[in-house]
């Protein structure tokens, strides 16, 4: 007891050290690098995907409910953020179709993110009512489905005076920097954080282990099921808004299958619960898809092999290696300072071991 | 509104036979191979090359097996190696094959999208209940039901069928009882392959454009026609996959075009909702 | 299992009665009727039908507007709707992914309306599309390639030799050397923004920065490019007053007419820039190609960078006072999608580009734009026609025709086709 109150202890000194660290090493790069250089693009999209593996982790990999809805969801919430945050004066420019559209209002960009978010959740309420009963792979191609539905909607000319329609959205409230992406993404993730560690987070954990079992326990199924899904779409749809901030154009063919399939990738190769995973693998995936692998795309430096998206297939390569050598991921189910804590614990093991042995000679 | 009926069943024979290589695989490995679309596109790339320097009689036989040989290698290297890690990691697998196929086709065309060649016979325009079209349209059907109908007689008749069927219901007790697993499951993908290969000669003949992501809307709307079947149900990926064809063309022809997708999933839904494993899908045991 | 067989076959049925009772809605008025195809969120697309829409229907014709989903493949259904509605013209202006699929699906129904669309279609791709049929497939572009008075044929003929003397550049062209006209104004972009460069080497010496390189594009007036004179409007739009019409033939587009329309725009003035940009470092002036690779707009962006690369083939270098100073190209794939493109203009900046050409397709420009205004670089599209991409954009400039433009000269066109 004593022991596992100890190592509970340093299990949580070193989290702080590490989240520590890791604002630390975002604030230096925000005060010296320039603004416009790759690693702030790729930190700020990294921000963004972080928010929406994390949220997908929370469902597929702490509920054990596999969904594939998240595009959707994000969807949403991008639609919902650049809707209300384009300036009155611009709306014609904007939705010059319907001589701006039916919303004539502006909303700063916190409260545009957070309708988003709720809005996103909505739908995932009334989504969650009859697919939340299927089964694993059937629950995963309905919410696909409804992702697909809900693209088609948006784009649809019968609620063009809203959304636009067929025609993207642009001109809304954009230009932040890596610090406002940075407090959003932080803030959505530590609350995420907080529910998993409480006892509805032990109770997601529960059902994914054995949802027979957890219901013999006494866990209300349809009631944690549906809130994990809500929740999830809640973030989905933050994260949506602040990808919307961050492409400074929104359009619905964007958010397709293929980004969910993305972020799943992403939440896999971090490891399926496991948090800092998820964010880690965020970056890695990003900044190799959209910096690190650039080179490669250039028609100099193999004459007749790289040319245009040489890089894509290097990339794909990559991922198939992961998937097929370290297939629990990089972190499996635990967690960065978790894997910190058992590493000194081993080494200290280690030394007492040797200390031991030699005490005895 | 005949012409939108036939022009949907046509599609539906295109993603019937697609259809039934998602759902064996399914039935057996409980394995969404999301990578089945893109072997379905890759099937068309190879005879867009291959019929650019032979003759398509010898093209055609010879893009059918290496179709067949690139599905097997498929679940050679991506899938066998996770026979017994988590069920996620091999979908992921799946997808990860998915996105290489795409991306290494993107690479080897440009992405352009390369003209499908003419295949003797199925391109010839003919005119039936007074529709101009070519003959693949007429035919599809008829060569999808006909295939459906030989395959389920292999599966019933056969001793590799009956192993396929063991396998279905229970994997683990059919290996105990000696069949040989791996067997099984590469002879299930090599059918299937096959299937794709057919599909794409019919498919690609009729919408002759093939480029990276030609497979995978075909791909996802034969998996939806799958568990819309029933998963794991050959009759079941058959109809589905005829449903969702002429609902998808109807969809056109009720000035709700926008909507065409949206309808084949809405319709999926439904279904689920109704009947939570599909039309004819086996009732889920819960083993505690 | 009976239960439910017969439940779908009643659906079906249901579904098909219903269908039936919709059926010949003709119109024998003698209204002129315009069947319009656009793709869902392409904005491209569904700008040019829009405008192409208003014009047509400001005279008087009858439009039916759809859309179809993205990754479409099967056009049947849409070509009987446009037969059974009667339409005298079919208007697409779509990718030419979607065209080649279009164009097959029409000969097979024996489609004899006439198929227009914009620019994009000038492209091999077409022509595949229409050999050995009947079809009737026109669009409009920027320049004729068989003129052989001006600056086009020297141009023509030049970039042939260039294409031929590599098969990787033939593969990315299509695999033929037919000079779609992308290239034409990636060629001329290039030479756009050599003028612009150069004139600020003049003025200022090696310490140009990008904001220098803005300020004289105001100042360019090209009066020997290939596609028309270039010289931008207070929009930064370069000021055009014709389209060429072409129809797809058998293994050639041929030249129909010159539509013209009146433009009265004048030269604009330097708007008001800030005052740091990104400084040219040393000898070696680097110009951002900012072009799809990949995707759905890949093919077409392909051939535009061939044309900014040969226009860089035959002017590699600027020399100012005896200095001499490279020009290097450096191309990033936007991967015609809006994440990638903000990433790939984000890449450009920071190798410190003094100018940006593209991209092919208008929604990845628009999503570059404030990446590259934030760092005060110019940005010149070469085949972007939306409206939106330069408009209230200080730093976007652009060397084609805007699709209000090119929607009216398409319906303008189609009346006089059908009319006739």
């Amino acid at each position: 007891m004593k022991i596992a109150a100890k190592r509970n202890n340093t299990n949580s000194i070193v989290t702080l050290v590490c989240v520590a660290v890791l604002l630390i090493t975002l604030l230096v790069i925000n005060k010296f690098v320039r603004s416009d250089s790759m690693i702030m693009v790729v930190l700020q999209k990294t921000c963004v995907y972080a928010l929406a593996a994390v949220s997908m982790n929370l469902l597929n990999g702490f509920t054990g409910l596999f969904s594939l809805g998240q595009a959707g969801f994000m969807a949403l919430g991008a639609y919902s953020y650049a809707l209300l945050t384009i300036p009155v004066e611009v709306r014609a420019n904007v939705l010059y179709k319907h001589a701006g559209g039916i919303i004539d209002f502006c909303l700063p960009f916190i409260p545009a993110l957070l309708i988003g978010g709720v809005i996103a959740a909505i739908f995932a309420f009334i989504i969650g009512l009859p697919v939340l009963r299927l089964k694993s792979d059937y629950l995963a191609i309905a919410t696909l489905g409804f992702a697909e539905i809900m693209k088609n909607i948006i784009m649809s000319n019968d609620v063009a005076p809203l959304t636009n329609g067929p025609d993207p959205l642009s001109q809304y409230a954009t230009g932040f920097g890596l610090p406002t992406y940075l407090a959003i993404s932080a803030i959505s993730i530590l609350i995420i954080v907080l529910l998993i560690e409480s006892s509805y987070g032990r109770a997601f954990k529960a059902i994914r282990d054995d949802e027979i079992a957890a219901e013999a326990m006494g866990i209300n199924l349809t009631k944690h099921k549906m809130m994990s899904f809500i929740i999830s779409a809640f973030f989905a749809g933050i994260a949506g808004g602040l990808l919307a901030m961050f492409n400074t154009t929104v359009s619905a063919v964007s958010y397709s299958t293929i980004m969910t399939y993305e972020i799943l990738l992403i939440v896999v190769i971090g490891g399926i619960g496991s948090i800092s995973g998820s964010i880690f693998a965020t970056f890695l995936f990003v900044a190799c898809r959209e910096w690190w692998l650039r080179f490669l795309d250039s028609e100099t430096l193999i004459p007749g092999i790289t040319r245009g998206s040489f890089r894509m297939v290097v990339f794909s390569v990559v991922i198939m290696i992961i998937v097929l050598f370290f297939s629990r991921g990089m972190f499996g189910d635990k967690e960065l300072p978790q894997i910190i804590t058992n590493a000194m614990e081993k080494v200290r093991r280690k030394r007492a071991v040797a200390d031991k042995v030699g005490e005895s000679k | 509104m005949l012409d939108y009926l036939i022009a949907g069943l046509a599609v539906g024979g295109q993603y019937a036979l697609i259809a039934i290589g998602y759902t064996m695989v399914y039935g057996i490995l409980r394995l969404i191979n999301f990578a089945h679309g893109d072997v379905f596109m890759v099937a068309g790339i190879m005879m867009v090359y291959l019929a650019a320097s032979l003759p398509v009689y010898i093209a055609m036989p010879l893009v059918f097996v290496l179709t067949v040989l690139l599905g097997f290698l498929i679940e050679r290297v991506a899938y066998k190696p996770l026979r017994s890690a988590p069920r996620m990691s091999v979908m992921i697998s799946a997808i990860g094959v998915s996105y290489l196929l795409q991306n290494f086709v993107l690479y080897i065309t440009g992405g352009l999208s390369k003209q499908y060649p003419a295949l003797p016979l199925l391109s010839e325009r003919v005119k039936l209940f007074g529709i101009g079209d070519k003959a693949v349209v007429f035919v599809t059907p008829v060569i999808a039901i006909v295939l459906m109908v030989a395959l389920m007689l292999l599966i019933k008749h056969t001793k590799i069928g009956m192993a396929m069927r063991a396998a279905s219901r229970d994997f683990e007790t059919a290996r105990l009882m000696g069949i040989n697993i791996n067997r099984v499951i590469s002879i299930t993908f090599i059918i299937g392959s096959a299937l794709a290969a057919i599909g794409s000669m019919l498919y690609f003949t009729k919408f002759t454009g093939v480029q990276p992501t030609s497979g995978a809307l075909p791909g996802l709307k034969a998996f939806v026609a799958a568990v819309f079947g029933g998963i794991g149900s050959i009759p079941g990926a058959v109809l589905g996959a005829f449903v969702i064809g002429i609902v998808e063309n109807l969809a056109v022809a009720f000035d709700l075009a926008v909507y065409r997708d949206a309808f084949t999933f809405a319709i999926l839904i439904i279904i689920l909702a109704v009947k939570p494993t599909g039309l004819f899908g086996e009732k889920l045991t819960e083993k505690v | 299992m009976k239960k439910y067989l017969a439940l779908v076959l009643a659906m079906l049925m249901v579904f098909s009665l219903c269908a039936c009772g919709n059926d010949g809605s003709s119109n024998d008025d003698g209204e002129k009727v315009a069947y319009v195809l656009c793709e869902t969120g392409d904005t491209y697309s569904q700008g040019l039908g829009t405008y192409f829409r208003d014009a047509f229907e400001a005279d008087g014709g009858k439009v039916i507007f759809e859309s179809f989903p993205k990754d479409t493949s099967d056009f049947t259904s849409y070509l009987v709707k446009a037969t059974q509605e009667n339409a005298d013209v079919i208007f697409a202006p779509n990718s030419t992914t979607v065209a080649a699929l279009l164009l097959q699906q029409a000969a097979d129904k024996g489609i004899d309306i006439p198929i227009l669309a914009g620019d994009t279609w000038e492209s091999s791709v077409i022509l595949d599309g229409v050999k050995g049929t009947d079809l009737k497939v026109y669009c409009s572009t920027f320049f004729d390639e068989n003129d052989t008075a001006g600056p086009a044929s020297a141009f023509v003929k030049g970039f042939k030799e260039y294409l031929n003397a590599d098969p990787v550049r033939l593969t990315n062209n299509g695999g033929n050397d037919i000079v779609a006209a992308v290239s034409a104004l990636g060629f001329d972009a290039y030479n756009t923004a050599y003028a612009a460069i150069e004139a600020a080497l003049n003025a200022k010496g090696g310490s140009i920065t990008s904001v220098d390189v803005a300020r004289a594009l105001w100042e360019v007036n090209i009066t020997d490019a290939v596609t028309g004179t270039i010289k931008f409007n207070q929009t930064g739009d370069a000021i055009k007053d014709s389209a060429y019409i072409k129809q797809a033939g058998d293994g050639a587009f041929s030249f129909v007419k010159v539509q013209s329309v009146e433009n009265n725009d004048t030269q604009g003035t330097p708007v008001d820039y800030k005052d740091t940009g990104i400084a040219l470092d040393g000898n070696t002036i680097k110009i951002g190609v900012y072009e799809p690779q990949s995707g759905n707009n890949g093919p077409g962006g392909k051939q535009e960078v061939l044309g900014i690369q040969y226009a860089n083939s035959l002017k590699p270098s600027i020399t100012v006072n005896g200095v001499e100073y490279k020009i290097e190209l450096d191309i990033q794939d936007n991967g015609s999608d809006d994440t990638t493109g903000k990433t790939a203009a984000a890449k450009l900046v920071s190798d410190k580009c003094l100018i940006v050409l593209g991209s092919y397709g208008s929604g990845v420009s628009i999503a570059a734009a404030d990446t590259f205004a934030a760092a005060a670089v110019p940005a010149i599209g070469c085949s972007c026609t939306n409206p939106q991409v330069t408009d209230g954009k200080d730093y976007y400039f652009r060397i084609c025709y805007i699709d209000p433009f090119q929607g009216s000269v398409m319906a303008g066109f189609a009346e006089e086709l059908i009319g006739g």
